[in-house]
């Protein structure tokens, strides 16, 4: 029995690419988001009776590998499935395709639990739900898995020589129907900071146009907290973790002004390529001329 | 054997949702939009002329019955098929669907025009697309 659930589809509108000429990692998070109501469905927690019972899955940990460029006019196709239940956790995925091509674009491999949207309250999963996972647990023998992230990973604390990257409020239209924002906007968050981060080593846009250069993210690590909830007061400290050969790393920490709490910590793994070729070049000299010492990762 | 494909799936957001408290008009269009190009892709207008804008199916008229309405967070799906062709147009059949409860909630008619897009005018159905199309076809029965 086939146990993929078909959770997208649809094409990369021109409004979505950015300065790289591909689709921004922020709507690849829509598409995430958009399939994950897909997958809850699968599990018995229709939207109606989420909406009724206010309560349903949201994300726990959040690892995004982006596989390969999508353009304006892509079309594009999702599935997602269960990979296991650990005690009130579950494991899954959802995949997205360059559908032409048949080649995997961005893998999300989550683990979710089961929440009261009311009370942000973590609760323990239900039997029906269990049920439901249990019997879509699969070990998906031909659908790639990604292998563990590994490196040095971003803390949820402050660190110094971090800065900050954003500093806004949570917006209405960044919302779902219970005042939490979208992960999209989120990601949207860190794809702008990154530019920040750029700036701080001392990466102008003019000489990025100049040599030809374009960054691309390859994996994100999430992990989520708190609640960020519609009008909360939000800052975003970031920070280059590390930067050797080809890979830098970056550091974000979401934080809730309201609380004083971080809500969200992101690190993400990225490279530079020639816009021309579209291949991966060593980085640029400002990166591995950054004194090491401000290096997040000499802190962990 | 029906020629429905599906041509569009996914999920409503809350900030497309008006004071009704129900998806807003101008979100089922942009859902339309998706199932032109996934339709597109289906007949084989090949990812080089869609990606290079150089050829496309637009729209040129739609007819649209709105059967139900959508909430903040209903997940949904698009099927289309086609129910005749002419020399450069093709009138295709777009019907949205609730995916949790398999209710239809829009359907869609729609002539649209293969255009060139350098010249922007319509340009004929080439013979692989005809044949490509011949898969999707689907009777007027059918399209309720």
């Amino acid at each position: 029995m086939n146990k993929l659930i078909a959770c997208y589809r649809g094409n990369v509108n021109a409004w979505e690419c950015d300065q790289m000429g591909h689709m921004n990692v922020q709507f690849y998070m829509a598409r995430g988001s958009e399939a994950f109501g897909h997958f809850q469905n699968a599990l018995g927690l229709s939207p109606a009776l989420i909406r009724r019972e206010k309560k349903g899955l949201r994300f726990k940990s959040l690892r995004i590998q982006f596989k390969s460029e999508v353009h304006a006019g892509s079309v594009l196709h999702g599935i997602c499935g269960m990979r296991e239940v650990v005690g009130d956790i579950l494991h899954g995925f959802i995949q997205l395709y360059d559908t032409a091509f048949d080649r995997l674009s961005a893998i999300f491999e989550f683990t979710a639990v089961y929440t009261d949207f009311v009370s942000d309250d973590v609760l323990p999963l239900p039997d029906p739900l269990r049920d439901a996972a249990e019997s879509l647990c699969d070990e998906h023998p031909d659908i790639y898995r990604p292998a563990p992230f590994v490196g040095t990973l971003m803390p949820s604390t402050s660190l110094d020589h971090m800065f900050e990257s954003s500093r806004s409020s949570v917006n209405v239209w960044e919302c779902d129907i219970f005042n939490h924002i979208d992960m999209r906007y989120v990601v949207g968050y860190f794809s702008d900071a990154a530019t920040h981060v750029i700036g701080a080593v001392g990466l102008t846009r003019a000489e990025i146009r100049r040599r030809n250069l374009g960054s691309a993210a390859l994996d994100y690590y999430t992990e989520f907290h708190a609640p960020v909830k519609m009008s909360a007061p939000i800052v975003l400290k970031s920070g280059l973790i590390s930067a050797e050969r080809k890979i830098f790393r970056f550091g974000h920490n979401l934080v809730d002004l309201d609380s004083g709490k971080i809500a969200v910590t992101t690190t993400v793994v990225g490279c530079y390529f020639d816009m021309t070729l579209r291949k991966s070049v060593p980085l640029p000299e400002e990166f591995t001329n950054y004194p090491k010492e401000k290096w997040l990762a000499t802190q962990l | 054997m029906s020629g429905y494909a599906e041509t569009y799936r996914g999920q409503v957001l809350a900030s497309e949702c008006n004071f009704l408290g129900h998806m807003n008009i101008q979100f089922y269009a942009a859902r339309v939009s998706h199932a032109i190009w996934g339709m597109s892709y289906l007949i084989g207008i090949s990812v080089e002329e869609i990606k290079g804008g150089k050829k496309a199916l637009v729209s040129v008229r739609q007819e649209i019955d709105f059967r139900g309405e959508l909430m903040a967070g209903d997940i949904l799906h698009m099927e289309t098929g086609v129910l005749k062709t002419a020399n450069k147009t093709l009138t295709l059949h777009n019907r949205l669907i609730n995916s949790a409860t398999d209710d239809i909630v829009m359907v869609n008619e729609m002539i649209a025009a293969y255009m060139d897009v350098s010249t922007r005018k319509a340009v004929p159905l080439t013979p692989a697309m005809r044949s490509n199309i011949e898969n999707f076809m689907i009777t007027r029965e059918e399209a309720i």
